[in-house]
């Protein structure tokens, strides 16, 4: 087999730091899809090499032409620098020198929109995604958000059927500030679905996503969210597969794929972009976990309305009822 | 039934793969029930709760792939069961592997079709210039879908085209037919001997659909934006396609067609076609007739009559302006008197609902010495329609443009807009409504249905009042079109719709019933 030789278009930024900090590392191929392929590094880590538009945390969007499938495969050995990716059986380099860097954390630094316009976001969002196809957990959209979109009966699925009453209970919970209790329904959450990043760890990352920007939008305010994304990622460790406990670590840490960092920037920060544009790309993912991730971004910002508005009486000194903030759950 | 597990360590499909499979297994005969998924903790509470769990369950981790089954042996193995979930398996790499490919950047386009000649860009306007750039730079002929591109990036690309002998049409070009191909917005039409440059891409449709009609086939299409005649692009395009047209063998007459150019471009243009071997018909709507007859070309007065004269002059006949009917003058006088006699003495006013902007055009140049017809792009600026007096008057839209478009897809796509202003600009007032059912690729699949059912609940509407309305319609497509032009026609008629062969016509009758109501109830301009 000739050598297949790439130029990488786009480099996540934290991959940049991770190949700076580790010269020469020896990653293998963890697992290998005809538009992206795996590579295992620190024994739990993956990077990821896709030939799509959307590039994740420790992504690399290359210029392949063909299925990574026709010269890599599981096992397979790459030596990482910064400026290249050299498989050591020789079938195959990515030039990483003109790589535009992808910055994974930028909206973190943005101004936040008023409450009453995510909260009109979110609602557009809803309607739309009640009249996409139903897969995976979407048969379950009119019962979580309470709205009874569609006169189509929902084509429900084993799976959704299996999990309804734990997502409601889970999504009520965090509604309800009671973080214990949440994270203990996550148990029930965390690597249930098919494929190889399962449906609830898709709904789970866009909660986790939510929560640490809403924690970041407001320090202080919410201190029991860093602990509590860290749990869940920790126990994805254990509980889902390798690809999707590394998607659960950077979502906790604010971290998601392009595609889902450009909704989240629609839906919380100002943005030039079509919001129903944005959605529709995320929808494209995988089979259902596009529309699995958008079901827990409805949910979640349904969270960050209630959570944000509870602050804004605060600051107004019109409320009338004092939440008390639960203790930070310990591991 | 037995239930059984299959177990691949270490394995990853993406749910899509696993949710196809899963189906087609389930279908398999003496499969009762069927799981597959990854061996997580949950997953595997799940196939227990379905009965499904065997003592191999144990040694599953999340990274392992599982497919249990309940099964009967007497008719199928579990074997044949995995033998069947390998061959789907394989069968959805390969089409993974080529059919499903979806480049992710020109470059990697170019490296999967080696041979590519051309490229379609259609992204958002700001990002439109570089990626052509990429495209003229790696050697490619440009079709530019998109809008919103600025004016100094068109003029710049346009000039790197022309350096390097490329098209770049657009930016805003909805029509094509290069090679018999069809691109954007055009219809199935026969391959022949006349090429065609527009500037606009309903008129160049309409020209096309007429030359099929006339039994008469196109060479080449070739679009060039809006702005191309304008003098700050100066008529590149246009050039750059008719110097093609006059070297190409396979083209034996060209029509140019486009709104009235900036008089130097037109200049540039008349002197090609002073020069030019072949004949050229030309259809500026509107356009300055003695100068393009001083040019040698054949001036035109509506889009089909450039069909028609380039049909008579490729084969030789003699011609003249095309000003009449198909039908015979009296068959469409009894038309005109049937139809003005459904109307009461108030129904005065027009309603012209077009999806095409240049057959609105057309139809209001037609129009425009016998009416006052206010529109959202006007003949002049007084008749906008921001200044309609009272909400009364003529009205004729494009509803293509972008105040109707913005959100929501174009009306030859999409009917709802057109839809939605039947019902909200058609009244107890109206006597003609006049329409265009534009057929072909790109188009919605029944226009002439979505017609058909507003003008049928139209006509409910009003006949509550004891009215009625006329409605008059020509159809832009052939019988190749995968909406069928037939098809089309029947579905209007059958809704009381009067169907003409062309823009040109339909707006000839609509001017005759409104001719024939002005007689009865005075002057309505």
């Amino acid at each position: 087999m000739s050598n297949k030789e790439m130029n990488a278009i786009t480099a996540a930024d934290d991959l940049l730091e991770f190949l700076e900090n580790h010269p020469s590392f020896v990653a293998r191929v963890h697992s290998v899809f005809p538009h992206a392929v795996n590579l295992l590094v620190l024994e739990e880590a993956l990077i990821t090499l896709t030939n799509q538009d959307d590039i994740t945390p420790m992504g690399l969007r290359v210029d392949c032409g063909t299925s990574f499938a026709e010269f890599l495969k599981a096992g397979d050995e790459i030596v990482l620098d910064i400026d290249r990716f050299a498989a050591i059986n020789g079938f195959f380099t990515v030039n990483l020198r003109n790589a535009e860097v992808w910055e994974t954390r930028s909206i973190l630094i943005l101004d936040a929109l008023p409450a009453e316009t995510v909260s009109q976001t979110r609602f557009s969002l809803m309607r739309w995604l009640a009249k996409q196809p139903v897969q995976g957990l979407l048969p379950l959209l009119p019962r979580l958000t309470r709205q009874l979109m569609s006169s189509k009966p929902a084509n429900d699925n084993l799976y959704s059927r299996h999990i309804a009453d734990d997502l409601e209970a889970f999504m009520q919970a965090i509604n309800s500030s009671d973080w214990k209790p949440a994270l203990h329904l996550a148990d029930r959450l965390i690597g249930f679905g098919m494929g190889s990043t399962p449906a609830c760890d898709d709904f789970l990352a866009a909660y986790m996503v939510v929560l640490r920007i809403t924690n970041e939008l407001n320090p202080g305010r919410f201190p029991w969210i860093r602990e509590f994304n860290d749990i869940i990622a920790s126990k994805a460790n254990k509980r889902t597969t390798l690809i999707s406990a590394n998607m659960l670590r950077h979502a906790a840490e604010g971290r998601v794929s392009l595609d889902q960092q450009q909704l989240l920037q629609a839906c919380f920060f100002k943005s030039d972009k079509d919001l129903i544009l944005l959605a529709e790309k995320v929808l494209r993912h995988g089979a259902s976990s596009g529309g699995d991730f958008l079901l827990g971004l409805v949910c979640a910002l349904k969270w960050y309305q209630i959570a944000i508005t509870e602050i804004s009486k605060e600051g107004d000194k019109t409320w009338v009822e004092y939440k008390r903030l639960q203790p930070v759950p310990t591991l | 039934m037995t239930i059984h597990t299959s177990i691949k360590k270490n394995a990853y499909y993406d749910s899509v793969t696993l949710m196809l499979l899963s189906r087609q297994l389930q279908e398999l005969a003496g499969v009762e029930d069927v799981l597959v998924g990854m061996g997580t903790e949950l997953n595997l509470d799940l196939a227990r709760d379905l009965g499904l769990a065997t003592g191999e369950f144990d040694t599953l981790t999340p990274n392992d792939l599982f497919i249990a089954a309940k099964i009967d042996e007497a008719q199928i193995s579990m074997k044949a069961v995995e033998d069947a979930f390998n061959e789907y398996l394989n069968k959805s790499a390969e089409s993974d592997s080529d059919e499903d490919y979806q480049p992710p950047s020109l470059s990697s386009a170019i490296q999967a079709l080696p041979g590519a000649n051309m490229v379609l860009v259609s992204v958002p306007g700001q990002y439109a210039a570089a990626e052509v750039e990429d495209a003229l730079d790696a050697g490619l002929h440009v079709m530019l879908f998109s809008d919103n591109v600025p004016v100094e990036d068109e003029l710049r690309l346009k000039q790197k085209a022309v350096e390097k002998g490329l098209l770049m049409m657009g930016p805003d070009c909805g029509t094509a037919i290069i090679n018999g191909v069809p691109l954007c917005f055009a219809n199935a039409v026969r391959r022949g001997k006349i090429g065609v440059v527009g500037a606009s891409g309903t008129g160049t449709q309409e020209v096309t659909v007429q030359i099929h009609k006339l039994g008469e086939g196109l060479s080449q299409v070739i679009g060039t934006g809006g702005r191309d005649l304008k003098a700050q692009i100066g008529g590149l395009m246009m050039i750059q396609g008719f110097e093609s047209l006059i070297a190409d063998p396979e083209t034996e007459l060209i029509v140019l067609i486009s709104k009235p150019p900036d008089p130097s471009v037109a200049e540039k243009i008349y002197q090609i076609a002073k020069s030019s071997p072949k004949p050229v018909v030309i259809d500026f709507i509107g356009g300055d007739r003695a100068a393009i007859e001083a040019a040698g070309a054949i001036p035109c007065i509506s889009l089909e009559d450039a069909a028609q004269k380039a049909v008579k002059v490729l084969r030789g006949q003699e011609y003249e302006d095309f000003t009449g009917f198909s039908l015979p003058e009296e068959q469409i006088e009894q038309i005109v008197e049937k139809e003005a006699a459904k109307l009461k003495d108030d129904q005065t006013e027009l309603r012209a609902l077009f999806t095409g902007g240049t057959l609105a055009d057309e139809a209001m140049k037609l129009l425009g010495d016998h009416y006052d017809i206010y529109s959202n792009i006007p003949l002049s600026p007084e008749m906008a329609i921001e200044n309609l007096p009272e909400g009364r008057g003529h009205i004729c839209l494009d509803l293509g443009e972008d105040e109707f478009t913005r959100g929501r897809p174009h009306p030859m796509i999409d009917p709802q807009t057109r839809t939605e202003f039947f019902e909200s600009h058609v009244d107890e007032k109206t006597a003609v409504i006049l329409v265009d059912v534009v057929l072909g690729f790109g188009s919605y699949k029944d226009p002439a249905g979505a017609v058909a059912d507003s003008v049928r609940e139209i006509r409910q509407r009003l006949s509550n009042q004891d009215r009625d309305v006329v409605v008059i319609a020509s159809v832009c497509g052939t019988e190749l079109d995968r909406q069928d032009l037939n098809k089309s026609i029947t579905t209007l008629e059958a809704a009381g719709i009067i169907v003409l062969p062309s823009n040109a016509q339909a707006v000839r009758l609509t001017d005759k019933v409104m001719q024939r109501i002005k007689k009865g109830a005075g002057d309505v301009r």
